[in-house]
């Protein structure tokens, strides 16, 4: 019988998280964070969700790869951040101009938008297994159908094994948190989005040029998905098939956080890299802490809790968590 | 001779399973209008009941049947089990029928519980649920073992693999299936239930305001897609004898129903039909003619004279990157697909066309 001690053993087991994983946790949220930033920002331009999303995370990851072969050697491949900004944002501006744009002056519903943005997940991914076809059976670098550059880093603090990548990492979201807030309320380009967001024909009747103004905004969150996909393989693995699946922890992302709120993706992000990276061992610390070793299977179903995730927020709380804390928020101050 | 009929007999029973997983998505989104990208999953249970259920109740309720661990050591048990079926008939008929009950039973709570989370929510969030769905179910199958035996899969004994060569045997199975669900649907449709579908499919609002209930209309149409498309998974597991994880992905069990369903014409089960038709003409030729179109491709890359040699290039790959942009290029020129929806001609229809004309005639 489970008795008090064993509820201490287990929040013992629960609360010890080393290091290295709270580390991995940090670079995990901020990489998802500038992920289900793009996401949402797409959704919140066009109404639609962008199932073509994680190929401009896949087009950085292969900069990164390239970058390492060819152009950097051992260095890590931060140099390329430009190019893959720029690679991610270009792959997401001619999805929206030659697939999205026509599709919907010729009032293709949201139904038929979707499948078309799928049927350009399978064209880039596919363009993606190509690539890395040719570095294998030409170039003979076995390496493109998997790697990772976690070795090449540069160490910052060798005592605990401190990399450069979750630094990069998360002052990059602190920098783009700061710089989204800057963009959104100060500048008349980010005034001008939020006005075409809110209501496109109203805005257009005041002389905003929504459609620039979405280029922009499609631009600007494929570049977000390539400088993700570039730090990725700096922490972990990556194959061809990665892109296809973390679209799914994107869109968990974005979901938690709620679509309709542009500041959604960072709660969400946090939300999801905490269930996937810390809370399956942290489960499995606990109980076996009391006892069960055998709880060691809950480790391979990690990235099953963000699809989790998804379902549950969309059957109790559609709206995201991003509504839910800012209203929480404006009633604490009212008191 | 015998080549081309080879070529009819394994024809047949590929165009019947795929007709029938295209015409349960027509139901859901050619006259619901719903976007079921987790097709994946019905046709995975279906599939799971055939390859992972069907021997082992034969294992549990025949004191008789072999009792080797049909998991874990599938490859003598499936073989045992094999002897046992060839040698039991009645037995295993009547279990590959009760099997077929059960994937339906199962297909249809599939549609229900997928569906419900998002059931009053737009067609996106519908959308993003069933893609999630599906992969939660994949990844649970493929990393729990007792389900299964992981990623690795295991080897089906076919029930009927005493009746005669195995290909004769699925042909008439799966046209019987495809017939059977073909009748069902056209049924549906013409009931009042199916203008209900296309009349939620239309406009939700108005539908709603003609005392339609959207949630349960849903419901209902997912249930109904998702038991067709498990009867197809599990013909064919039973038909392929091996189930494995990565054989049911996204892009063979979801995007080319999808396909088939666009291309052919969405709302119109001959069009379907059609469009399954197309695409395996289309594989198979791609297949057919790999060495024509690699050689096309590296006389491409070589219009500069830079004399690359392209024979790393795996031509498989030109199939998805083809259909990606068929699809595509379909929604843009011609988003109702090759053939079009009809109107149903039901006694008001009918009796509206006959004043129509007859008004004509008088204005004439």
């Amino acid at each position: 019988m489970p008795g008090p001690g064993d509820a201490l053993a287990c929040l013992q087991g629960f609360v010890n998280i080393p290091l290295q994983q709270f580390i991995g946790f940090l670079f995990y949220m901020s990489i998802l964070s500038l992920m289900g930033l793009g996401l949402t920002l797409m959704y919140q331009t066009t109404k639609v969700p962008n199932f073509a999303y994680a190929s401009y995370v896949g087009v950085g990851m292969y900069v990164a790869f390239l970058g390492h072969e060819r152009i950097l050697g051992i260095m890590p491949p931060y140099l390329l951040a430009p190019l893959a900004f720029l690679l991610g944002g270009v792959a997401s501006l001619l999805t929206y101009l030659l697939v999205i744009k026509p599709l919907a002056s010729r009032g293709a519903s949201i139904v038929q938008l979707m499948i078309a943005t799928i049927a350009v997940e399978l064209f880039a991914s596919t363009l993606i297994y190509i690539l890395s076809d040719y570095y294998y059976y030409v170039h003979k670098i076995y390496t493109v159908k998997g790697f990772l550059f976690r070795s090449n880093d540069i160490v910052l603090i060798p005592g605990i094994q401190l990399t450069a990548a979750p630094v990069i990492a998360v002052s990059l979201l602190a920098v783009l948190v700061v710089a989204l807030y800057i963009f959104i309320n100060k500048t008349r380009i980010g005034i001008a989005m939020r006005a075409s967001i809110e209501n496109p024909q109203l805005a257009e009747i005041l002389g905003i040029p929504t459609g620039r103004i979405y280029l922009l905004s499609w631009f600007l969150a494929g570049a977000l998905g390539g400088l993700a996909g570039l730090l990725y393989p700096m922490w972990f693995y990556v194959d061809p098939s990665v892109p296809a699946r973390i679209l799914i922890t994107i869109f968990a992302v974005s979901i938690v956080g709620g679509l309709s709120s542009i500041y959604g993706p960072f709660l969400g992000a946090l939300v999801v890299a905490f269930a996937e990276s810390i809370l399956p061992s942290q489960i499995y610390g606990c109980l076996y802490s009391v006892g069960y070793p055998e709880a060691s299977e809950i480790l391979k179903y990690g990235f099953v809790f963000p699809m989790i995730l998804i379902i549950l927020f969309i059957a109790f709380a559609p709206v995201g968590l991003a509504p839910i804390v800012s209203s929480a928020l404006t009633r604490l101050q009212r008191r | 001779m015998s080549e081309v009929l080879s070529l009819v007999i394994d024809t047949i029973p590929f165009i019947a399973i795929f007709a029938t997983i295209a015409i349960s998505l027509n139901i859901e989104y050619g006259y619901a209008g719903l976007p079921n990208f987790g097709k994946v999953l019905p046709v995975f249970g279906g599939a799971l009941i055939a390859g992972s259920m069907v021997p082992r109740m034969i294992q549990a309720i025949f004191p008789d049947a072999p009792k080797t661990d049909y998991i874990f050591n599938n490859g003598p048990a499936s073989v045992e089990l094999q002897a046992f079926m060839n040698t039991h008939h009645e037995i295993s008929v009547i279990m590959m029928i009760l099997g077929l009950i059960i994937a339906i039973a199962f297909g249809a709570f599939l549609g229900l519980i997928s569906a419900a989370p998002a059931l009053k929510l737009r067609e996106d969030y519908l959308a993003i649920t069933l893609i999630a769905m599906a992969e939660i179910f994949r990844a649970i199958s493929k990393n729990y073992d007792p389900i299964m035996n992981g990623a690795r899969g295991v080897s089906v004994p076919d029930p009927l693999g005493w009746l005669g060569p195995k290909s004769w045997v699925y042909l008439y199975v799966s046209s019987a299936m495809l017939i059977a669900s073909l009748v069902i649907t056209s049924y549906m449709l013409r009931t009042p239930l199916g203008r209900a579908l296309r009349a939620m499919r239309e406009n939700e609002v108005t539908a709603q305001s003609l005392g339609i209930n959207i949630a349960s209309l849903r419901v209902k149409s997912l249930m109904i897609g998702s038991a067709i498309a498990a009867a197809a998974g599990y013909i064919d597991t039973m038909y392929s004898g091996g189930l494995t994880v990565d054989k049911y992905d996204r892009y063979q069990y979801t995007f080319i129903p999808w396909l088939m369903v666009l291309m052919g014409g969405a709302g119109n089960n001959l069009g379907v039909f059609l469009g399954v038709s197309i695409y395996w003409v289309a594989s198979r030729a791609i297949n057919f003619y790999k060495d024509q179109i690699l050689s096309g491709i590296s006389w491409l890359v070589n219009l500069g004279g830079s004399g690359i040699d392209m024979s790393w290039f795996d031509v498989t790959r030109v199939e998805r990157i083809a259909f990606a942009i068929v699809i595509i290029v379909i929604l843009l020129l011609r988003p109702q697909g090759i053939l079009p929806e009809k109107p149903i001609k039901t006694p008001g229809y009918r009796l509206v066309e006959k004043m129509m004309k007859k008004n004509r005639e008088t204005a004439s």
